[in-house]
């Protein structure tokens, strides 16, 4: 395991930006350059990997949805952590620069996705989905804990997430939750309680 | 002397507490289980807060240590210590001068801000305890909403005492679907959690359970329409050094004359307001 | 400047802790980790116990750090076990393989292999022994080389080729299973969860209970497996088929090399109980049939009591009966542990005025309601 310095408090400042997004549903944080390493073996972004090393430990499991080996590899022995079914996962990540046919199968990932049973709705799967970008694309409109009264986000995601994602979370406090994360080293979460609808507006640039 | 590990807790630890937080904060209200580790401190005097802190402090961070209201309480100094020992972050008294507050028994009377997060000490995590002793049933209560156990509990408090019986620690209901113990705060803190623009984290070392109330969440203490929550009352007292009411206050004894008078309980706010205005002397 | 707050917490932390030290150095003596060894093993034995940190070493510096306080010793190993790296875990250790102290059995007259009584306090009358107060380091030094040249001399004597030539002896369950009267174990080949690791929640598995007796605090073992013995839940006391006391040897493997290679790491003390319970069993057919059981328990170091209760609560809680505390798994585990129940209970030490304040504001509240009643 990495426990040098600089990684102890790398992922410190990593997690507290991840987990102001959580309580902060929909609300983007900047992961500063500083933090982020260059993984040359990985396809992922380099904040996906830097998320990945501040959540994941030995007593996680993961499933990627792509068939590099070598980014398989990396998120392994960065992490410690197994790979795993997408049904059984604790993280579930979603590339963003996957070939169209891997396109198609990113919704059906999230199908899979573990969502707690209601004894244990906290034993469920953390979605980790890259996409273009958190600061514009589609705007939905969201409302929920976090959100003081409601909130405008817009993601650009080649992909309709939020159709499957609302379809996850139909019974609360059954569900997932999701991090986005886009090639700026953005982050946005959206908790499971978050109740988000597509608004018909124009691109917000 | 071996050097110590940056905030103590070794990182595959910080990362199980940061998971459950993560999951606490996604699911509010929730009792997200964890490993509890064994700390320096003793099981009881603030281990899941000091927890949950020691997962999140960075060297950024200013902290803010209170027990029972007071920065300057043996308890809270302790703490802190531990805390600045091992990360050598700033510490502040000042509520809004600091990024993480953790604190047993009071939420602060300045009100607090996007940002800052507040993590509450957590004696007894297990809101339907007093009505059920098997953790197991009450975790299917919960699993199931079936609240009826403390709805019973409120109203039969009512019909033997006229109101409802409980001091500090009155349950409350969060997000519409879980109760949840607010920690022994008094129920004078209990509205201050509705709606707060701060994320405050509990955390119950011993029973290992950590809870979240995210920003902006719904949190209504339980009550019926025809008995309503009542906070506690301070009718015509106040604080004998600045005269504040809507304040929670201590119930002192004047050593000279043996009358009782009432001062501001947060040490830090107290002083704040007597220095507002350029005072001179010691609290 | 203006106001400041009155800082006296840290100095009075500071001259608390400064005042201890004082106290405990008043006679001017010092006692050394060597001395706690040697002359409080049982005390040594019990804190690495419920620590769960086996080490001699250290639970003797923790005693002497606690002035001599379990509680308090156990504590201090606790915390310091929480900052250690787990590098390994050692292979499973078949405790058949224990080079045997003691070994007593109450099922039976004769065992093969025979009964040793070992060293025990059992037969000793408890009277004072009053030449203690005067013992010198040459008295201790005297009499341990007499008794030395005494064995040696007897062990000439007698040469027998015999299991105790390496201390291993047959087991007094295998003798029982051998005639069908305990049924043979299913080999259960799941991972062991580890306690201080994972969460506990219920229902638990076995290895978990196994592990929270095996640290729990000595005296709560011993007093809930004596409720039940006595009269909660149990009609027939147990039969300890076999008691034994002596040194497991532990094994780790490496793959450094390349190859998977098992390296030994050292022996340590435990005391180990395998005690039979009269247990009621549904058959096939359905009738009902009177047959053993078996209760397990193993501590570190030489601590019968609590070996012995560990046993009586495992059975009790693996077979549980309705009504009877000792078998409802929550009320012993969450219970039993040192850390968890010392803290709780010293917890109420601290400040607690302004609950105490919120309950005094309900109570004139009720009271003043109820006046207006009258």
């Amino acid at each position: 395991m990495m426990d040098d310095k600089i990684t102890v408090h790398n992922t410190q400042k990593v997690f507290r930006l991840i987990l102001q997004s959580m309580a902060y549903a929909g609300r983007p944080v900047q992961i500063p350059d500083e933090v982020i390493s260059l993984y040359t073996n990985s396809l992922l972004f380099p904040a996906t990997m830097e998320v990945l090393k501040t959540l994941l430990d030995i007593n996680t499991g993961f499933y990627c949805g792509m068939d590099d080996m070598h980014t398989i590899q990396e998120i392994q022995i960065l992490t410690s952590a197994h790979r795993e079914i997408p049904e059984a996962a604790d993280f579930v990540i979603i590339p963003g620069d996957i070939p169209l046919d891997a396109m198609e199968n990113a919704p059906r990932i999230m199908e899979q996705a573990k969502i707690g049973t209601i004894y244990d709705p906290h034993a469920s799967a953390t979605i980790l989905i890259e996409c273009a970008s958190v600061s514009h694309g589609t705007v939905y409109r969201c409302e929920g804990p976090g959100i003081d009264n409601n909130i405008q986000i817009t993601i650009d995601c080649a992909w309709d997430w939020a159709a499957i994602r609302r379809l996850k979370n139909v019974e609360f406090p059954l569900g997932i939750d999701c991090i986005f994360i886009d090639s700026a080293a953005r982050v946005l979460s959206l908790p499971r309680t978050t109740r988000v609808t597509k608004q018909i507006l124009n691109e917000v640039a | 002397m071996h050097e110590r590990h940056f905030a103590f807790l070794d990182e595959s630890s910080k990362k199980e507490i940061r998971r459950a937080v993560l999951k606490a904060v996604a699911i509010p209200g929730y009792q997200v289980p964890f490993a509890s580790r064994e700390l320096p401190i003793a099981r009881g005097w603030g281990t899941g807060g000091l927890q949950i802190t020691l997962s999140l402090v960075g060297k950024d961070d200013i902290i803010k240590v209170i027990d029972q209201g007071s920065d300057e309480s043996v308890n809270a100094v302790s703490l802190r210590n531990l805390i600045q020992e091992t990360t050598d972050v700033a510490s502040t008294i000042h509520t809004t001068e600091a990024t993480l507050i953790q604190t047993r028994h009071r939420v602060p009377e300045q009100p607090l801000k996007e940002g800052q997060i507040l993590i509450l000490q957590v004696p007894l995590p297990e809101p339907l305890r007093n009505v059920e002793p098997s953790e197991y049933k009450t975790k299917k209560l919960h699993a199931e909403a079936d609240y009826s156990g403390a709805w019973l509990k409120l109203f039969e408090d009512i019909m033997c005492y006229g109101q409802a019986a409980t001091g500090a620690d009155h349950p409350v209901f969060v997000n519409d679907r879980y109760v949840m113990a607010p920690t022994p705060i008094p129920r004078f803190d209990n509205p201050k959690l509705d709606h707060n623009p701060a994320l405050m984290l509990f955390g119950a070392g011993r029973e290992k359970k950590i809870y979240a109330v995210p920003p902006y969440t719904k949190v209504v203490s339980l009550a019926f329409d025809d008995y309503p929550f009542q906070r506690e009352r301070f009718v015509g007292k106040k604080c004998r050094l600045t005269g504040l009411e809507n304040v929670y206050l201590d119930e002192l004894i004047d050593e000279a004359t043996g009358e009782v008078y009432y001062q501001t309980n947060d040490s830090s706010y107290l002083l704040e307001f007597l220095n507002r205005d350029e005072g001179a002397g010691t609290v | 400047m203006g106001y400041v707050a009155v800082q006296g917490g840290a100095e009075a932390i500071r001259e608390s802790i400064l005042l201890a030290r004082y106290e405990n150095c008043l006679d001017g003596t010092s006692i050394s980790l060597t001395e706690i060894k040697a002359n409080l093993k049982k005390m040594v034995d019990s804190v690495m116990s419920e620590s769960s940190l086996y080490s001699p070493d250290l639970a003797a510096l923790a005693l002497k750090q606690a002035q001599g306080d379990p509680f308090e010793a156990i504590f201090l190993l606790r915390a310091h076990r929480s900052t250690l790296p787990r590098l390994y875990f050692t292979t499973v250790t078949d405790t058949a393989e224990m080079r045997v102290e003691r070994r007593i059995s109450a099922s039976f007259k004769d065992i093969l292999g025979g009964q040793i009584l070992g060293a025990s306090p059992d037969y000793q009358h408890r009277l004072l022994n009053w030449d203690l107060i005067n013992e010198t380091e040459a008295d201790v030094i005297a009499f341990r080389d007499q008794y030395y040249a005494a064995i040696l001399n007897a062990m000439e004597k007698t040469a027998e080729a015999s299991f105790e030539e390496e201390g291993r002896f047959p087991k007094v369950v295998d003798s029982l299973r051998a005639q069908n009267l305990i049924p043979q174990p299913v080999l259960c080949d799941e991972e062991p969860r580890d306690i201080t690791m994972e969460p506990l929640v219920f229902p638990s598995a076995r290895s978990l209970r196994l592990q929270i007796l095996t640290r729990g605090m000595t005296g709560a073992v011993t007093a809930l497996g004596y409720a039940k013995i006595r009269g909660y839940g149990f009609n027939n006391h147990p039969t300890i088929g076999e008691l034994r006391v002596g040194y497991l040897p532990l094994y780790v493997t490496s793959e450094l090399s390349g190859v998977c290679e098992e390296y030994y790491i050292g022996e340590i003390e435990v005391t180990e109980v395998e005690a039979f319970m009269e247990e009621d069993r549904q058959e096939a057919d359905e009738k009902n049939q009177l047959g053993i059981g078996l209760g397990y328990g193993l501590c570190f170091g030489a601590n019968e009591i609590k070996a012995i209760a560990m046993s009586v609560l495992e059975h009790s809680m693996e077979n549980p009966t309705p009504g009877d505390p000792t078998s409802d798994e929550e009320f012993v585990l969450l219970h039993v542990d040192t850390v968890e129940a010392t803290g709780f209970v010293s917890h109420l030490k601290l400040p607690h005025y302004v609950t105490f304040q919120s309950k005094l504001d309900r109570i004139r509240d009720v009271q003043r309601g109820n006046n207006h009643h009258a």
